[in-house]
Formats: structure tokens, C-alpha cells, sequence
């Protein structure tokens, strides 16, 4: 079939990457585009919204002019790229009137964006130990790992409610008997600004680590690759040679752990806008609900926007890098 | 295939399996259980701890938590199927298409799929729920939608494959329609595994939509028809436990359960494979 | 030391990480909403409407006792023939910033509200000027379009700084929505996502009790609640505006915060799109209000308040007393319907081909309503009415029903400044007649009352219409609420003002 003798036909690197750049600018370019669109079509707008049921038609249609509602969703959309390309992201009307939305979007998703790479770090580093802890995979070990990838098959925010119940539940048993009110020390876990107290931060985190089959899956993968390196050939040459294997193990597990990492991302930035929520945290899942139920078009393009470039840029990033450690495989499968 | 899975004694497995045919059997059996919400309503038995009479206990409203957790299958089972057939139908189908054809038809397919496929979904349908609230059926339709690319991704990569392989070109040279040959011979013999497991994967994923969308904003399933993800919203306001922790666990024990399967019938295609 | 101990000190070790800071002396209260600008004119929203009684003023308002008290003026006075005002304003009031207040401030104001460039909702509220005019510093007089007796009285508007603008054509984007100078006792230091803080104002001409305002937002009312169980630790919120009546029970006796009651002129009501064929039949409308248990409703889900007949709250000067509001009836509603032609044909009536079956919305943002929903429709399915329930959020909930009158029926709340306007809402063609009510007799009365400017005569029109509404029944009037907010004990002086809740929020104290 023809694609396979394009395969075989072997790009250049160099020019490889400048068509990988390309193509992660296009699905940016498409998929900003797909959200603009759908927010365009809308029933309700933000003109309704703000003159209610006092408008009249020439205030409606000056609002409508002034907030570039009135021309066709291509125009609006070229309009809006356009702005963008020089880092413009347009200003919030009905949620945060005048607000300029690169930087209200950029400050709430680095909380997001936070939130999801130590979540994944913490799930990460403890399915590895766990993987290195109990080494070769035996029957006895499904003991553990059965129930605990039942557990971990709970939807993060689940978690979430279930961990601030019991803890809830413990500390007023503990200490004041059943009481309505709890000890001053005990964070009141929802609403604190970062701040103030890094507790939502650290339960959201905790819950996200913990759920959505997430660790399992980690550890399922670690093992996998694990086991692929150890058992590789030139592995025996460096045992052989009675050299340290751990170093070498470490090396080679780079790229996979990165890949692991990349393809889990978009999940874990999934798990995130919803345990957000939970804990009021003033990341983009709240702005972008929030944003959302007062239509306000600009604030949610924008905080898409850097959902969609997050993943962009680390599959991107994922790609350099395997091109960077062997050439050959990225051009290989084009 | 199944059988295979039975015979490997593993008996979390036999547990999930045994999960999923309940849940399959429940969603079977409940359209034709006559349980009207509304009637169910006795402000007098509110949030009772379960009991010989409750078994589960009763909610906010007096209804019996036991029964509706039973009932709310029926809210997530057909749109889940239904999404879950059509990711994997149009998925295959576009995944076929693409890998067997190649060139810029098939180029520019996948590029398309590559394009929805980066729409970071649970933002997409928290953008969807927000401006339409649409019926659960159809956020089942977009979470399916969602789902084709990493379907036909999967299809292609394997009809790509196997393109290659002799017994196939002994088929195509003895003139047999390419049609046939990559319905029956490559999806159904092949990749039939695949297409069961990315059934249960989205099936699975429905469920978890519904009730995120639940606990967000009251989106998916309204009341007063029950659904595992309205009742664990419950959890807000609820005192006591008992009528949102029994539907958490549900949905726990079937997302676990739909993925073991899953993943069993995977590692069995790779065992297969070797 | 016993293992009990010891894990009390490893909790109180692990948790030193999470420690928040007492914060004894600021105000702080949670909004569901974000308010829609801190600037007067693009107030949109009740949280708005809070809090820019913080940061601005205007020329006179309604004191405690409901006269007319001057706050930016000193003294005003009326031409004979009720067509002008002069109003004398306060000397030495600063702006925020420390610019001196003046007249060419009030005229800008109003030459900005009516700029046609300046586009809000409310316009109408200040089409009663014709023309505003600085005398000297301190002194501003208004000509009039129609002679008042009491033209001071609509003088509540607020008043914003000519120096923080280029024209009079002000756009909402405008930097001042976000960070606005007035000259109230309270400036905005910091305007966050979640949070705003507002600061004592160094400048203010008067004097105001508490040091600092924390405005959270939080979208979640049992997030609320829980805020204000925490008050008592010095963390936490001091005020939450409106308590659901199912938590009250959890502050009842609470040693640590206070229940409020403040009465608002708002009364809830259920709606008939008249379009609908079905519904433009009286006996149908009828069987509806006799068919719905208002009490038990009322006291299951929303707790204590008044059951009304008509458009007025009852402590309105309008409100009729002579006219009773409906008691359940299932029996006579049957009754009703089945008189009416509509003979039950499984579970739910229908005459001809028309089913007795109706799409009902209902907005989110009402308190309760899932349950009050559910309430309604067990007691319609009674007398053989299906109805089926939509809940929408607020967005949708405008576009639907409010603008494309896309439903059948729905739920909701009038809520009023002062006084029931009644003239919009039943007026056929009326701004805010979205049900498509149109009645001949109604409107002639209507039209009489805007025309009357007697007193009296006004109030006799209105009670004539709480009882012609009553029988034609536009809407079934529900009833009106009792209001409970949540306080701090540590917070004294109170007095809530029942729509805009902080107007005299500078004489609180906080201990």
C-alpha cells in the first residue's frame, strides 16, 4: 500500500520537526477553532444576559457590535487568532468585566497545571517504588494489587468526597465528641486562598494521585517497561561486566516514563477541572465553568486554549525528545 | 475468547465478570420495572439508616436508596451502549478506511481524527453541558464522538499491519472484495478483541461523564430520575451517609469491574499475539 | 502517654502544614455570584448591587425609618411647580483617591447615564431628568420631564468621579468596573478571582465601624454554610445573606452566630405561558391553583413566610386583605376539569387531541427548587396533569424563557426595590409580561393607575387588581419569605436594609 513506501522513503530530520511544529499549530489553530465555534452557537448570549428583559433593540444590537457578536463565526474566529498570535487573548465581558484574559487564564491554569504535573509526579515516583519494591511479577502479588486497582478505579472526585467524609468524621469524633464545631487547627478544607493554607491544594492533589485507575495503570506500565529493560540483552552485558545496573536501568526508563507521562496528561488535566471544583480552587476548571454559565466568549476560548496547547506541547515535546535519542524512529513511522 | 477467560481461574476476574453480567442483566430487566419517582416520595421517612425495610436506607426525600440505585441503571445503560457501539462501528470503519487506503484521503482523515482527538474531552463536555444541557443521551453521543479517533487510531495502526501480511494479499490476488476482506477477515477475526474492549472502555466512560457532570452542576440525568451520579451529589447536602455512599461504591465496583474485563481480554490478545 | 494523645499530636504535627491564620478583624461574606461590575450602572446582579454600597454613594437616601436623608447633599429644595430641584452638596467630601468631590461630579453622572453611548439596562431609571446643571461648586439643579411632588426621592443613584473618565460615553470594560473610586465609606484594594478586599476609605466624610471587607465568591450554598459554622474560630465568614431554610435548624442554638430576619418586597409565583392552548383556558388555570397544596410546599421546603392572593407582599400598602388565597381542593379541581371536557385517559387527561401535559422550567438558581418541583408534580399528577421538569441555569433560562417564551410553565420570583410595579408585568405587551397575558380590563385599569397621582385613588386601583388577578390568574401567586440571613454574634449594630442589605452597613461593628 502506498503509505508504507512513503515510510520507507526517509525524511530528513531537520525537516522532520518543522513539519511535526506545523502540524501541532494546525490542531491548535483547528481545535480553538472548534470551541470558539461552539460557544458562537450558543443559545443564550451575553447580550441577553446583561440587558435581561430591559433591552432595547438598539442597545442590544450597540452591545452585540461592541463585543464582535454580530459577525459570521469565521470572521469572529480570524479576528480572534489574529489578536492572538501577538499574545492578545481579548478582555472578559460578563465574568470579570475589562479583565485581560491571558493573563486570568495563564495565572488559573498554572494552578491547574500544578495541581495535575505533582499529582502525576506523586502517583509516578510511588507506583515506580512500588514496581522496583516488588520486583518480578508473581501470582501471590495479585493479593495486594486486585483490591487496590478496584479502589483506584474511583473516579478522582469520588475519592475526594469520600477522603474529606471520613477525615470530617474522624476529627470531630476525636476530638470534640460530635460537636458542630471543629478544633481551630483543622484547615477548613474547602475556600482558603493558596495563600493561606496549602490544604485544598494538597487534598486535591491526594485525591487526583489516588483515583481514576491512575497508580494502577502507572504501575501497570512502569512494570512493563521494567521488566523489557532488565531483561534486554546488552542488560546481561552490563551485568556481566560486573557494572552497576541501576544507572543504566535509569537511563533507558527516561523516554518511557516521559511517554507514560505524556499520554496521561490529558486524563489527569480531565481529573482536575472536576476535584477543582470541590475544593474552590482558583484554578481554570472553576473559571471555565463559571465563565461558561455567563457566556462569556473570550474568558472561555482563552482557558481552552491552554488545555488544548498543554497537550500539544508535551506530545510536541515528547516527539523532540524521542527524536533527539533515536533519529530513527520518528522518521520511520512519519 | 470468553471462555478462555473463564478457564484462567483468576478470581478477581470471575468477580469482575461476574459484575459486569449483573449490571448487564439489570440493564436489561429495568425498563420493564414500573418505578415512578414521584410516587416514591415520603416526606415522613427521610434519611433513615438501612433497615429490614430499607435495605440501604432512605434519602432526602424518603425514597428507598436500595431500589433506586437498582433503577439507575437504566439511566447510564443504553446511552452508554449506544455510545459505545457507535464509537466503535464509525471508529473502525474510518480507522479501516484510513489504514487500507493511505494517500491523501487517508491522510487527511487522519488528520481530522488527530484534530478531535486533541480536544481535551472533559472541558469540552463541561463547555456542552453548560450551554446546552443536553439529556444524557446526548452527552453519550459526544463522549462517543470524542472516543472515534483513539478507536480508529487503534484499527488503523492494526489494518496497516496486517496489510502487509501474506495471507491477505493471497486473499486480495485471489480476487476477493477488499470490502469483505477488511470486514470479515481483518475486523471481525483481528481486531475483534479490540472493538469489544474499546466498547467497554467508552461504556465505562459514559458512566464516569454522567456522574462528574451530576456533582458539577446538575447536568446529565435530572431529577427525579435516579441515577448513580445525582445521588452522589447528594453528598453535599446530605447528613448522614447512607443515600450517597451505596451509589458511590456501585459506580466504583462497575467502572473497576467494566476495566478488568477489559483489560483482561487485552492482555489475552497479547498473550495470543506472542 | 496513651495512644489517643499520641495521635491527636501526630495530626496536630501533619497539619501544621495546613494552618490558616486567624483573620480577627475583617468582614468577610460569601456571594453566589460574582458581582457583575463594581461600576453603578453595569449592576446586574444582586451581589453587585451589595456591594457597591460599600464603595459609593448617592445624593440622598432612605433612612431607617424610611424618610429621605441626605448623604452626598446637605439640603435640597423644590421649585413651587415641581419641575426643578436644587440640590446643596456637602463640602470637603474626598474621592477615594483624595480628589475633592464636587457638583460637576453629579452632572457627569447623569450626562453619562444618558449618553448613548453608555449602554445598560437601567437607562430607564434616569429618563426622568431633562437637564442637570453645576452652580458653583456645591450646588446642582435638575430640571425635571414631568412635575413630582417629591422629586428628591429619585435622586438614589449613585454617584461616580468625572476625573476617572475620558467622555461620557462609558463602555463596561472600562478599567473602572474592576477598580472603581468612590466616595463610600470602603475603597477596593485588591480585586482577585475569588476575592475581593475592600479597605476602609481614609478619606471618608462620615464614619464607618469596621476595619476591612472580605467578598468571597463561592457558588456552592452549602460551601456557605459551612463557612459560617467556622465563624465562631475567627476563620471563616461573618455573614451569609440568605440561609436555606433547611439549615437553619443548625444555627438555631448556635452560640456563635444569629439568624437575621429581614423582610424583602419579592414574592414567589407560578406562571402559565397564555399561548399555550390548554392554559388559555381558565377552568385549567383554576384546577392548577386548587390542585397545589401552598402550605405544605412552603413548609416542607422553603420554611416560613406568607401565602399570597395577589402581586403584593403583605406588608404592601396594595396588598388586599379581603380576598383569601386558595385553599388545596383536589375534589373541585377534578371537578373543574372534568366540566371542562378533560377526561382522564391513563394517568393524564387530555380533551380532543390537546394532552394535559406541560414542559416545566424551572431556574437553578432558585432556592430548593429540585424538591419544591417534585412537590408540585406529585400534587398535579393528583387531578391527572403531567408535567415534566427542565432545570436550567441562568443563561439558558433568559434565552428560553425570558426572551424566545419557549415554554409552558414555569417558577419564579418578582423581586422589588420599594414598591410592586405591576404595570410591566401584567400589562399586555408589558416589558416584563414574557407569559403573554393579555386581559381588557386589566390593561384599562392599569392605564388608569399610571395616569393617577393620587394616592388614595392609586391604592384603591391596586387592591381592585390584586383581586382581578386573583380570579383571572395570570400566575398563581405563591407566597413570600420570610428571609433569614446568618450573623456572627461577634457583629452588633446590625440593621439590613431589604434589597440592598448594606446600605447601612457603615454603622456594624465587629468585636
Amino acid at each position: 500500500m502506498s503509505s508504507r513506501l512513503d515510510e520507507t522513503r526517509g525524511w530528513s530530520l531537520s525537516v522532520w520537526v518543522f513539519k511535526r511544529t506545523l502540524r501541532s499549530f494546525a490542531l491548535l489553530v483547528g481545535a480553538s477553532f472548534l470551541i470558539y465555534a461552539t460557544l458562537r452557537t450558543a443559545p443564550g448570549n451575553m447580550v441577553d444576559l446583561i440587558l435581561g428583559i430591559n433591552g432595547t433593540e438598539e442597545a442590544r444590537s450597540a452591545l452585540r457590535a461592541e463585543f464582535g457578536l454580530d459577525q459570521g463565526i469565521i470572521m469572529g474566529y480570524g479576528e480572534w487568532a489574529v489578536r492572538a498570535l501577538t499574545g492578545d487573548l481579548g478582555r472578559s465581558i460578563t465574568f470579570s468585566p475589562g479583565d485581560n484574559v491571558a493573563e486570568v487564564a495563564s495565572s488559573a491554569f498554572l494552578v491547574t497545571l500544578a495541581l495535575s504535573v505533582l499529582s502525576l509526579i506523586v502517583s509516578v515516583t510511588l507506583a515506580f517504588a512500588l514496581a522496583v519494591a516488588l520486583g518480578r511479577p508473581r501470582p501471590k502479588h495479585n493479593l495486594l494489587l486486585t483490591p487496590l486497582s478496584y479502589l483506584n478505579a474511583a473516579p478522582s472526585f469520588v475519592v475526594a468526597i469520600v477522603l474529606t467524609s471520613c477525615i470530617n468524621a474522624l476529627i470531630y469524633m476525636q476530638l470534640e465528641g460530635g460537636g458542630r464545631m471543629g478544633p481551630s487547627w483543622y484547615p477548613i478544607p474547602t475556600y482558603q486562598a493558596i495563600s493561606e493554607s496549602l490544604a485544598p491544594f494538597s487534598f486535591a492533589m491526594i485525591s487526583i494521585s489516588l483515583g481514576d485507575g491512575l497508580f494502577i495503570d502507572l504501575f501497570n506500565a512502569l512494570r512493563a517497561e521494567l521488566r523489557s529493560v532488565s531483561g534486554a540483552q546488552y542488560m546481561n552485558a552490563v551485568r556481566a561486566k560486573g557494572a552497576p545496573v541501576l544507572p543504566h536501568m535509569v537511563k533507558n526508563l527516561i523516554v518511557p516514563t516521559l511517554s507514560i507521562f505524556t499520554a496521561r496528561l490529558p486524563l489527569v488535566l480531565s481529573a482536575v477541572v472536576v476535584v477543582e471544583y470541590i475544593f474552590t480552587l482558583d484554578g481554570s476548571g472553576y473559571l471555565l465553568l463559571e465563565a461558561a454559565r455567563v457566556r462569556d466568549v473570550p474568558l472561555v476560548v482563552g482557558v481552552s486554549l491552554f488545555f488544548i496547547a498543554a497537550v500539544i506541547c508535551m506530545n510536541l515535546i515528547l516527539d523532540l525528545v524521542k527524536a533527539a535519542v533515536d533519529p530513527r524512529e520518528v522518521t520511520r513511522v512519519g | 475468547m470468553w471462555a478462555k477467560l473463564w478457564r484462567a481461574r483468576n478470581p478477581s476476574l470471575t468477580l469482575s465478570m461476574f459484575v459486569v453480567l449483573v449490571v448487564l442483566l439489570s440493564g436489561l430487566l429495568t425498563p420493564f420495572i414500573d418505578y415512578d419517582p414521584v410516587e416514591d416520595v415520603e416526606l415522613k421517612l427521610r434519611y433513615l439508616a438501612p433497615s429490614f425495610e430499607h435495605l440501604l436506607g432512605t434519602d432526602g426525600q424518603g425514597r428507598s436508596v436500595a431500589l433506586r440505585v437498582f433503577v439507575s441503571v437504566k439511566a447510564f445503560f443504553f446511552p452508554g451502549l449506544i455510545a459505545g457501539l457507535i464509537a466503535v462501528v464509525f471508529g473502525s470503519a474510518l480507522g479501516a478506511t484510513c489504514g487500507y487506503m493511505g494517500g491523501l484521503i487517508g491522510r487527511s482523515i487522519a488528520a481530522l481524527l488527530e484534530l478531535i482527538d486533541t480536544l481535551p474531552r472533559m472541558v469540552f463536555l463541561i463547555l456542552i453541558c453548560t450551554i446546552y444541557q443536553p439529556s444524557i443521551t446526548l452527552i453519550a453521543l459526544v463522549s462517543s464522538f470524542l472516543f472515534i479517533p483513539s478507536v480508529a487510531t487503534l484499527v488503523r495502526r492494526r489494518v496497516e499491519a496486517l496489510g502487509a501480511e501474506d495471507y491477505i494479499l493471497a486473499h486480495m490476488a485471489h480476487g476477493f472484495h477488499p470490502f469483505k476482506i477488511i470486514t470479515y477477515h481483518i475486523l471481525w477475526l483481528q481486531c475483534r478483541a479490540l472493538m469489544i474492549r474499546q466498547l467497554i472502555f467508552v461504556f465505562a466512560y459514559v458512566l464516569f461523564i454522567e456522574t462528574a457532570l451530576s456533582y458539577l452542576g446538575d447536568y446529565g440525568v435530572q431529577e427525579p430520575t435516579p441515577s448513580w451520579g445525582n445521588m452522589v451529589a447528594q453528598a453535599r447536602t446530605s447528613p448522614t451517609l447512607w443515600p450517597w455512599l451505596f451509589p458511590a461504591i456501585a459506580i466504583i465496583i462497575t467502572i473497576a469491574s467494566l476495566l478488568a474485563v477489559g483489560d483482561a481480554l487485552a492482555q489475552q490478545e497479547e498473550e495470543v499475539k506472542r | 502517654m496513651n495512644r489517643n494523645t499520641a495521635l491527636k499530636a501526630l495530626c496536630c504535627l501533619v497539619l501544621t502544614l495546613f494552618m490558616s491564620p486567624a483573620t480577627a478583624k475583617v468582614f468577610r461574606y460569601p456571594e453566589s455570584s460574582k458581582p457583575s461590575s463594581l461600576m453603578p450602572f453595569f449592576i446586574e446582579n444582586m451581589s453587585a448591587v451589595r456591594v457597591s454600597e460599600f464603595i459609593f454613594e448617592s445624593l440622598v437616601t432612605k433612612n431607617k425609618r424610611g424618610d429621605i436623608e441626605g448623604v452626598l447633599a446637605q439640603n435640597w429644595s423644590a421649585s413651587p411647580d415641581g419641575l426643578s430641584v436644587t440640590f446643596q452638596l456637602k463640602p470637603n467630601i474626598k474621592w477615594h483617591d483624595g480628589k475633592p468631590f464636587s457638583a460637576q461630579d453629579v452632572v457627569f453622572t447623569v450626562n453619562a447615564a444618558q449618553d448613548r453611548g453608555t449602554i445598560f439596562g437601567l437607562k430607564g431609571k434616569y429618563r426622568f431628568i431633562r437637564s442637570v446643571q453645576a452652580v458653583g461648586n456645591l450646588q446642582v439643579r435638575f430640571t425635571l420631564k414631568k412635575a413630582s411632588k417629591k422629586p428628591e426621592e429619585l435622586f438614589t443613584f449613585k454617584i461616580i468621579p468625572k476625573h476617572h473618565f475620558q467622555s461620557t460615553a462609558i463602555t463596561r470594560l472600562d478599567r473602572f468596573s474592576k477598580y472603581p473610586v468612590g466616595t463610600g465609606p470602603f475603597k477596593v484594594e485588591k480585586n482577585e478571582l475569588r476575592l475581593i478586599r475592600l479597605v476602609k476609605n481614609p478619606h471618608y466624610w462620615g464614619r464607618a465601624g469596621i476595619e476591612a471587607i472580605e467578598l468571597m465568591h463561592t457558588p456552592d450554598s452549602n460551601e456557605q454554610i459551612n463557612l459560617l459554622k467556622y465563624s465562631g474560630q475567627g476563620a471563616g465568614v461573618q455573614n451569609v445573606i440568605f440561609i436555606p431554610p433547611k439549615s437553619m435548624s443548625m444555627f438555631e442554638n448556635s452560640d456563635s452566630v444569629v439568624l437575621e430576619p429581614y423582610h424583602t418586597v419579592a414574592w414567589w409565583y407560578f406562571a402559565f405561558n397564555h399561548k399555550n392552548p390548554a392554559l388559555s383556558d381558565i377552568s385549567v388555570r383554576k384546577a392548577f391553583a386548587l390542585a397545589l397544596n401552598r402550605e405544605e410546599l412552603l413548609e416542607a421546603h422553603l420554611g416560613q413566610g406568607d401565602l399570597l392572593s395577589g402581586p403584593f407582599t403583605e406588608s404592601s400598602p396594595y396588598y388586599n386583605f379581603d380576598v383569601e388565597p386558595r385553599e388545596q381542593d383536589i375534589e373541585e379541581a377534578r371537578a373543574l376539569l372534568d366540566q371542562a371536557g378533560y377526561k382522564m385517559n391513563g394517568g393524564v387527561r387530555s380533551k380532543g387531541g390537546t394532552r394535559l401535559e406541560f414542559d416545566f422550567l424551572v431556574n437553578k438558581d432558585l432556592p430548593n427548587c429540585q424538591p419544591l418541583a417534585l412537590s408540585i408534580q406529585a400534587d398535579l399528577k393528583k387531578i391527572g396533569i403531567k408535567i415534566n421538569q427542565k432545570f436550567v441555569d441562568n443563561s439558558l433560562y433568559q434565552e428560553q424563557v425570558m426572551k424566545q417564551r419557549k415554554f409552558d410553565l414555569t417558577m419564579n420570583i418578582w423581586s422589588f426595590e420599594e414598591l410592586e410595579d405591576i404595570y410591566p408585568l401584567f400589562r399586555t405587551s408589558g416589558v416584563r409580561n414574557y407569559i403573554n397575558y393579555s386581559n381588557q380590563e386589566v390593561d384599562v385599569k392599569l392605564d388608569a393607575s399610571r395616569k393617577e397621582s393620587d394616592h388614595k385613588a392609586y391604592k384603591e386601583l391596586m387592591k381592585e387588581l390584586h383581586m382581578m388577578l386573583n380570579d383571572d390568574l395570570p400566575y398563581i401567586f405563591l407566597w413570600s419569605l420570610d428571609i433569614y440571613s446568618g450573623l456572627s454574634r461577634r457583629v452588633t449594630n446590625i440593621f439590613i436594609q431589604p434589597y440592598n442589605y448594606y446600605t447601612f452597613f457603615k454603622d456594624w461593628m465587629l468585636k
